[in-house]
């Protein structure tokens, strides 16, 4: 008897509050919107990887493998410091994300873990290699990736750790002032460089005026060049930095200076 | 009366329902009692709290009968709304679910087959034993206990009311068992052999 009270009055009350507060279903297109809506973001934060992992594919392709033995021990801690952590981070990230969000779909808990997972990341893969070859990852590392604090493009990157005139590294633009020739330090210093001991090979290349790395020993009046590299990219791409010691070093030790030996970007590329 | 049938009215009672308000109340007499039931069992509410959720579920469940999708029993869709009502009073209480449930003899059998337990233990000090031993499981194993063992639900209509794939509460529920069994075990309530 009590029981039946008890439904009762349940009953009444909830159609009571329906009632006095005027509820009423909400419409089925507000379901449907919110499902279109969890959609959206989920395909959104797929694209998102998509970029990432068209920035992290212009990363490995403009790591410059070719001079990893010039600036590090080894190739392992070469790429250690060229890994795009926060591409791949933010790859993760999208890729959680979107996980979480195809979940909330109507039937998103229905689907596998590793399902969805699989799905996103190849899809992430699929479209990171279309975004490469539009040029997405170009602009994301280079234009966006060296606005953001405390990160560097590649290309900057790359820069940075040949901007080392104490360790007998140097790159940037070269820019001739009447007949002595300057090097544009990435950080916009003019250094003067010493060119006694050039071939005219060496100085035809140093007179085209464009990028380009430089092995040498800073001295007081300036960088003295023991080698120089040119962007072999604008010669031909891929070229293997082999061909371009047979191309561009001279063979005979006693024609160049001793001065070189000491140095360690040198000694790897005579040596190795 | 079949399954089908069963579904077959529930649909109808959504499409009356949406038509006029009044009777929404063959739904709420439907699933009333299983629905406070389930949520005495998951909880350690007061009746009068228990009573507020269910109606809060009504009230949800009404506002929201037109995300009422098809594929699914219309039992797992309430149901899904009741846990996940249940889940959130818990979280804006800052309690932990603490289940009160005491089995009766039919829930006896079904988890002396499933987890067994000797037989002869006095009902009183089982139940005892088993309530504190159920309160130490995580929320997850503790809520597919209780709708595998003691609601009976297969496991998609668990995955449909938990929204967690079905290869996922199937891992639950063999943990869960796994889990109790273990926390029984240092209860004193022993595995027969």
């Amino acid at each position: 008897m009590n029981k039946q009270k008890q439904q009762k009055n349940i009953e009444n009350e909830i159609l009571q509050k329906i009632s006095d507060e005027n509820l009423k279903p909400k419409p089925k297109w507000e379901f449907l919107l919110k499902n279109i809506y969890f959609w959206t973001l989920g395909i959104i934060t797929v694209i998102l990887g998509g970029l990432s992992v068209s920035a992290t594919i212009f990363v490995f392709k403009n790591i410059r493998w070719e001079f990893y033995n010039m600036t590090h021990n080894n190739i392992f801690t070469f790429t250690i410091e060229f890994i795009p952590y926060l591409w791949i981070l933010l790859l993760i990230i999208f890729l959680f994300f979107g996980h979480n969000l195809i979940r909330k779909t109507k039937h998103g808990y229905k689907y596998n873990i590793l399902i969805i997972a699989g799905i996103s990341i190849l899809s992430s893969i699929i479209l990171g290699f279309i975004f490469t070859t539009i040029g997405f990852g170009q602009i994301i590392d280079r234009d966006l990736g060296n606005r953001i604090p405390f990160h560097k493009g590649v290309e900057v990157h790359n820069k940075m750790i040949w901007d080392k005139p104490s360790d007998g590294l140097m790159v940037g633009q070269i820019k001739s002032i009447e007949d002595n020739l300057f090097i544009i330090s990435p950080k916009g210093e003019n250094i003067n460089l010493l060119t006694e001991h050039l071939d005219d090979n060496e100085l035809e290349i140093l007179n085209q005026n464009k990028e380009i790395r430089i092995i040498g020993i800073k001295k007081e009046g300036g960088f003295y060049i023991c080698h120089i590299i040119p962007d072999l990219r604008n010669i031909k791409e891929g070229l293997p930095i082999k061909m371009f010691k047979k191309e561009f070093e001279r063979k005979s030790g006693e024609e160049r200076s001793k001065e070189c030996e000491d140095v360690r970007p040198y000694k790897k590329l005579l040596y190795n | 009366m079949s399954e089908n049938q069963t579904e077959l009215n529930d649909l109808s009672i959504v499409k009356l329902s949406l038509e006029n308000k009044e009777n929404f109340s063959i739904i709420i007499n439907k699933y009333e009692n299983k629905l406070r039931r389930y949520i005495k069992r998951l909880t350690s509410f007061s009746d009068d709290y228990v009573e507020d959720i269910l109606q809060e579920v009504f009230i949800k469940t009404y506002i929201n009968l037109n995300d009422f999708d098809q594929s699914l029993s219309f039992s797992s869709w309430i149901y899904r709304i009741t846990h996940n009502e249940t889940i959130n009073s818990f979280r804006k209480n800052k309690k932990h679910i603490e289940a009160t449930y005491l089995i009766d003899d039919e829930d006896l059998k079904v988890f002396s087959s499933e987890i067994n337990i000797e037989k002869e233990f006095d009902k009183k000090y089982f139940n005892k034993k088993f309530t504190e031993s159920i309160n130490e499981l995580p929320e997850k194993y503790k809520s597919v206990i209780f709708l595998k063992f003691i609601e009976g639900k297969d496991y998609e209509t668990i995955s449909d009311i938990l929204q967690k794939p079905p290869g996922t509460i199937a891992t639950w529920i063999n943990r869960a068992k796994k889990d109790l069994r273990k926390i029984l075990d240092k209860k004193g309530i022993k595995e027969y052999e």
